[in-house]
């Protein structure tokens, strides 16, 4: 008889008290169950990066782990990114680079280069080629991607970071 | 599909074996879970049902870092990210800190364990070589007539085959011991179809220490991917050792490794691969050693 577990999951600040399987991934809970439909579901096995999400301060594909495993941990989608009507950095220069086309793996391309540029602003060309590699995006390709990551550390480094 | 019961996180070693008794032959032990999902969703085994997953990351025996001048303990459950992040083991251990850039990708690399690369014992997995090269050793820990009891093997004796290990049913991954190499050179070399998240096809690790004529102190060598289990290049280390580090002996002691390739696939690539790995690699990890890297000519600056 499955069990189903009464946790807790803190989206950008706010807790969620949900009750879910052990089998519910943690990018299903936070859609589903919390409404934050910003984290995207593309493959379901690890490979497109589209579910990114940060918890506990770790980058982390939400469609690998169980939502149980995120029990009380503090987490961050894309919707924590802007604060109110004023855009992060980051999705700034994704409209200026025009890095995105349909959109899809926006959510996950935005929180990986999110957590890599808060840990290290200065990150050089040849690592955030490696850091972006961990994802896929099928239409616009990885060219305006990668300035548009370039443009927003350069924001960042200057200080304008909120 | 997946169907679970339970997902049970014990605090102590103790609760977990609790835990293993009560759901006998029904569990699944798991601590990052990245491999879980994708496994229950190959559909090669059809609807998989596990009554509970055991989380084990959370027990302290597993979450163990122990780093001295010439040994490191870890436990089962440390993250890979864990090897790039950690100085200290990053030092002691430079070739996993190489391996570690190149495993799954940022995501995967800050959930997923050293253990958990263990116990699934792929031919291919990242982490066997350069631990191999350290000269690893397990500890695994079982609850039998309710007494703890640990015992302790080389990680080449662990992995017995694709999928296999010496791990018991009732048994866990407790921690990982293995020689510190501070001061070594280290490379770690691997190609597959994509940069981020492959499987590797050939993984190689290397990691050389010079002496103060800059011939090669030590060095190990240590291949994925070529074969049922990870493995140690012992010909062309020992023909190594000792000796200076020209191209032309490096050259050598990659022909060497031609008759280890003993997978099922796409030989005549795996040999060509390894024997540039083997020349590459060690060119690269004698330069982080503090040698003069011989010129490696026409081979590839960049892979995977």
């Amino acid at each position: 008889m499955t069990q189903r577990a009464a946790i807790v999951l803190n989206l950008n600040g706010v807790d969620h008290a949900i009750s879910v399987e052990p089998r519910r991934t943690l990018a299903d809970a936070i859609r589903d169950d919390c409404g934050l439909t910003g984290t995207h579901i593309g493959c379901e096995h690890g490979v497109c990066g589209a579910c990114t999400i940060i918890v506990a301060g770790e980058a982390v594909r939400s469609c690998l782990m169980f939502a149980v495993q995120a029990d009380g941990k503090r987490i961050r989608t894309v919707e924590g990114l802007a604060d109110g009507e004023q855009l992060h950095p980051l999705q700034e220069a994704f409209i200026a680079h025009h890095a995105l086309q349909c959109g899809f793996c926006t959510p996950g391309f935005l929180m990986l280069s999110l957590h890599a540029l808060e840990r290290d602003p200065d990150l050089g060309d040849e690592e955030l080629l490696d850091l972006l590699a961990s994802n896929l995006c099928r239409c616009t390709g990885y060219q305006n991607i990668v300035k548009a990551v370039r443009g927003a550390a350069a924001v960042m480094r200057a200080g304008v970071v909120r | 599909m997946l169907y679970c019961d339970a997902y049970l996180t014990p605090r102590s070693l103790a609760d977990a074996f609790t835990a293993m008794a009560e759901y006998r032959g029904r569990y699944r032990l798991v601590a990052g879970a990245t491999d879980t999902l994708p496994w229950a969703r190959a559909g090669r085994a059809g609807d998989v049902a596990i009554p509970a997953l055991i989380d084990v990351s959370a027990i302290p025996e597993l979450r163990e870092r122990r780093v001295d001048a010439t040994r490191v303990r870890i436990g089962a459950a440390t993250p890979m990210q864990r090897f790039l992040d950690d100085g200290d083991l990053a030092r002691a251990m430079p070739v996993m800190a190489r391996c570690a850039v190149w495993f799954a990708d940022d995501q995967i690399r800050a959930a997923a364990t050293v253990g958990g690369n263990l116990v699934n014992a792929s031919p291919a997995a990242d982490a066997t070589p350069p631990l191999l090269a350290h000269d690893a050793q397990v500890e695994l820990a079982c609850a039998r007539e309710g007494k703890i009891t640990r015992r302790r093997m080389a990680l080449g004796d662990f992995v017995r085959g694709p999928g296999k290990t010496a791990l018991e049913a009732d048994e866990i991954l407790l921690a990982i011991e293995c020689a510190a190499l501070p001061g070594y050179g280290a490379e770690f070399e691997k190609v597959g179809h994509r940069r981020s998240l492959v499987i590797a096809t050939v993984c190689l690790a290397a990691v050389v220490r010079l002496d103060a004529a800059h011939a090669i102190a030590d060095l190990r060598l240590a291949v994925g991917g070529v074969g049922p289990v990870p493995c140690r290049l012992h010909e062309s280390e020992n023909f190594l050792r000792g000796g200076a580090a020209t191209l032309a002996r490096l050259e050598e002691a990659a022909h060497m490794t031609v008759g280890l390739v003993q997978s099922r696939t796409r030989h005549d690539y795996r040999r060509d691969v390894l024997h540039g790995f083997v020349v590459r690699g060690l060119a690269s990890a004698l330069r982080r050693a503090g040698g003069a890297s011989p010129p490696v000519g026409e081979l590839e600056a960049s892979h995977a």
